[in-house]
């Protein structure tokens, strides 16, 4: 036997299937390797082999479709493999924009609910239609579904503290100040930024935080956008945080888009805030308004006081209707509206902001202080959700001028410093 | 001939006196008595129960012994100079068996044994598919059947050497799949039976191999030429060679090459170009040696290829150098 014809010893099977299978050692595989090439008939051996693996596989892989059917929609699919990479990454695409619209106009629609919240409890001091809810009923909205802690529930409870409700409504506005008016600064009860912050704090450090900040005798820059408004700002005072900073950035937003509306400050002998059942654990503030005072404010037509200008501020009590116009004159009225007679000046600089205190026994001294200066005690003005059957005092005019004095009236035309 | 295996064919080989179990019993006992070192038992005891060997009658002393002497054999996978009379640690034992088709060692040595359970398995498991590849390598139903009884015949041990029944299961050592084993084994005996039965024809391509021919009086360049050819050859790696002799004397094709080597085409035909480049630049170098300048050397490659006396399969052939323990026919 020629040697290099036929070579005498040959690897085995084991072996030579281990080298096709890829599991032998290098330096096994080298040694195999050797041999195959020199080795026709082993070379033959492991082509028949490998033909034979081959012809297995694509046995198998024909037995396993049931019918012509899957072989055909198997290679349909299979050939438009490469498609489905850019069909999935398109459809993920579009599956996040209609995620995010639908986010956003869910985001809108909340802000439209939220200000929907708030407008039933404008709509009676618009409509000076302010439903006093009984006692029983606003102690068991406080105790079952008030979030705010209980010690800061009571802290104005049974103090009827008067306080000074800012209306900026959108019917206000237009019925009493012309579109083209520039803004006018108010005592409005304004929720700053800092009042915000404070309204996402734990509600023990609400109530507190608000009340000193409710009497501010001049708006912040930041509050003055949120007047420009045409839905009113005092709204919802939050327990939850999320929903407080969200509303928060809503108004501020709306505020930035409306530019030609006003606000009114429509003052009220008695501010009881008490907290509404409202969902999402939202403590309103909402203002209670004595029969008498709404029906005068509702039926005070300031639409052009006889000086030719708009009204800025507005002041209603009883039978009196107060109003200042864009150059800080003071009027009267003691029909509602009807007729109006203008106040001699008494003080000095320009009259800004007229508003209403109530008699000056105990509370409005202490409130009238609090409007001057801002918070000079940790009481607040709140009375959440506590039915306390208030009387209500002798109102007191009081109108801030532009450099921050206050002059007190009682009937509106002999005003001295307070 | 045409065997009906299964059931029917071990009743066969039972009802003629016949039984797998008598006719490797007693090789097995003895050639496992003097397997040296041991298994850690743990580890026995979890590749027992893994490759489910109880189900076939193996015993875990039996398995014991038998993987002793896969290990042995093939050194636990170490290198046998540095292995030799060293036992391989646990760690190295373990991780030795766990690379093996353990499963199929035992179905296969189990079968070896004559258990006609295994047998039952073996044949559920692979009738079919050893039928199709007998079928796949002959090219011929008849022949492919033939072919596939013929090695059932084998491994059920009716073949005897030196008065002992041989079962080539016996010689699966675990290392590639069991059907490819099969495979393998049924492209030898093709392979064989081919070579035993075409080599009384005059077939040009053993003319050949097997006549050595007088040199031919060429001229001084052409023998040169020759001569730096069969040393450009001789120093060209074993991967080379086989890519030369696979490509240029078996006729295969680039796909066919891949897929033995496990690369892709295009690798094979990278690795090709490259095995020309550098033989071409070895024979210029060689003629250089030899004393020819360069453009004479470059004129000598340029001669007409019919002018040498040269056998490529020859040169290729020449140059094997290993050898392997283990003759073809089992």
């Amino acid at each position: 036997m020629n040697s290099t014809s036929q070579l005498e010893f040959h690897p085995d099977a084991e072996s030579l299937n281990a080298f096709v299978e890829q599991v032998l050692p290098e330096r096994e595989r080298g040694q195999i390797l050797a041999h195959l090439a020199a080795c026709s008939r082993c070379r033959q051996v492991i082509y028949f082999a490998q033909e034979a693996a081959s012809g297995l596989e694509t046995g198998e892989a024909a037995a396993v479709p049931t019918g012509p059917a899957a072989n055909r929609s198997g290679s349909w699919f299979w050939g438009w493999r490469i498609a489905w990479i850019p069909a999935a990454a398109l459809a993920a695409i579009v599956g996040l924009a209609v995620f995010v619209h639908v986010r956003h106009m869910r985001a809108g629609s909340e802000a439209g609910s939220e200000l929907a919240r708030v407008t039933p409890q404008l709509a009676p001091e618009q409509e000076g239609r302010v439903t006093e809810p009984s006692p029983q009923k606003r102690a068991g909205a406080a105790t079952a579904q008030s979030p705010v802690a209980p010690g800061a529930a009571r802290l104005s409870e049974g103090k009827g503290r008067p306080a000074v409700v800012r209306a900026t409504s959108k019917a206000l506005s237009a019925e009493a100040i012309p579109p083209v008016a520039p803004p006018v600064e108010t005592s409005a009860l304004q929720m700053s930024n800092a009042e915000r912050d404070e309204a996402a704090l734990p509600p023990g450090a609400q109530g507190q935080g608000f009340a000193a900040q409710a009497d501010t005798a001049l708006v912040k820059p930041e509050a003055a956008a949120a007047v420009r408004q045409p839905q009113r700002a005092v709204g919802a005072l939050s327990s939850h945080a999320m929903a407080a900073k969200a509303s928060q950035a809503r108004m501020e937003s709306m505020a930035d888009r409306v530019q030609a509306s006003r606000t009114v400050s429509l003052s009220a002998p008695v501010l009881q805030l008490q907290t509404e059942p409202v969902l999402h654990g939202n403590l309103e503030v909402a203002g209670q308004l004595p029969m008498a005072a709404i029906v005068a404010a509702r039926g005070a037509k300031i639409a052009v006081l006889p000086s030719g200008l708009s009204a800025v501020s507005t002041a209603t009590a009883e039978h009196l209707t107060l109003a200042i116009d864009m150059v800080g004159a003071l009027f009267l009225s003691e029909d509602s509206g009807k007729h109006w007679e203008p106040v001699a000046r008494q003080w000095s600089g320009r009259a800004v902001v007229v508003r209403i205190q109530h008699g000056l026994n105990g509370y409005g001294a202490v409130a009238a202080g609090a409007a001057a200066g801002g918070a000079e005690d940790g009481s607040n003005g709140l009375t959440a959700g506590v039915a306390v059957a208030t009387p209500v005092p002798a109102a007191v005019f009081e109108i801030v001028t532009d450099s921050d004095l206050v002059w007190v009236s009682t009937d509106g035309k002999t005003w001295k410093a307070k | 001939m045409q065997i009906s295996f299964g059931v029917p064919f071990l009743a066969y080989l039972g009802g003629v006196g016949i039984t797998p179990s008598q006719s490797v019993e007693s090789t097995r006992t003895a050639s496992f008595s003097a397997l040296p070192g041991g298994i850690d038992p743990a580890l026995l005891e979890e590749l027992w129960r893994k490759c489910d060997a109880a189900a076939y009658g193996l015993a875990l002393g039996e398995f014991s012994e038998i993987l002793l002497r896969v290990g042995t054999a093939q050194s636990y996978g170490l290198d046998p100079g540095s292995a030799q009379g060293a036992i391989p640690s646990w760690q190295q034992q373990g991780a030795f068996f766990r690379n093996l088709r353990l499963a199929d060692l035992a179905l296969a040595q189990a079968c070896a044994n004559g258990n006609e359970r295994a047998w039952e398995h073996f044949l559920a498991l692979y009738r079919q598919p050893l039928v199709r590849a007998a079928i796949a390598i002959t090219g011929s139903d008849t022949l492919g059947r033939d072919l596939a009884d013929q090695l059932y015949a084998e491994l059920y041990g009716l073949t005897t050497r030196d008065g002992e029944r041989r079962c080539p299961l016996e010689s699966y050592r675990g290392r590639g799949s069991l059907i490819g084993w099969l495979r393998t084994t049924l492209a030898q005996r093709h392979v064989d039976h081919h070579r035993r039965t075409h080599r009384e024809q005059p077939l040009e391509e053993y003319d050949a191999l097997t006549l050595d021919p007088e040199p031919a009086k060429v001229g001084g360049e052409l023998a040169m030429l020759g001569k730096a050819i069969e040393e450009a050859l001789g120093r060209r790696q074993a991967d080379e060679r086989f890519l030369l002799a696979a490509y240029y004397l078996d006729g295969r094709t680039l796909l066919q090459i891949a897929q033995v080597l496990h690369v892709h085409e295009a690798t094979v035909s990278r690795r090709l170009r490259r095995a020309i480049d550098d033989l071409r630049k070895q024979v210029l170098r060689n003629l250089q040696d030899f004393g020819l300048s360069r453009r004479a050397a470059e004129e000598a490659l340029g001669a007409d290829p019919r002018d040498l006396d040269l056998n490529l399969k020859k040169l290729l052939q020449n140059s094997q150098s290993e050898t392997f323990q283990e003759k073809a026919a089992l």
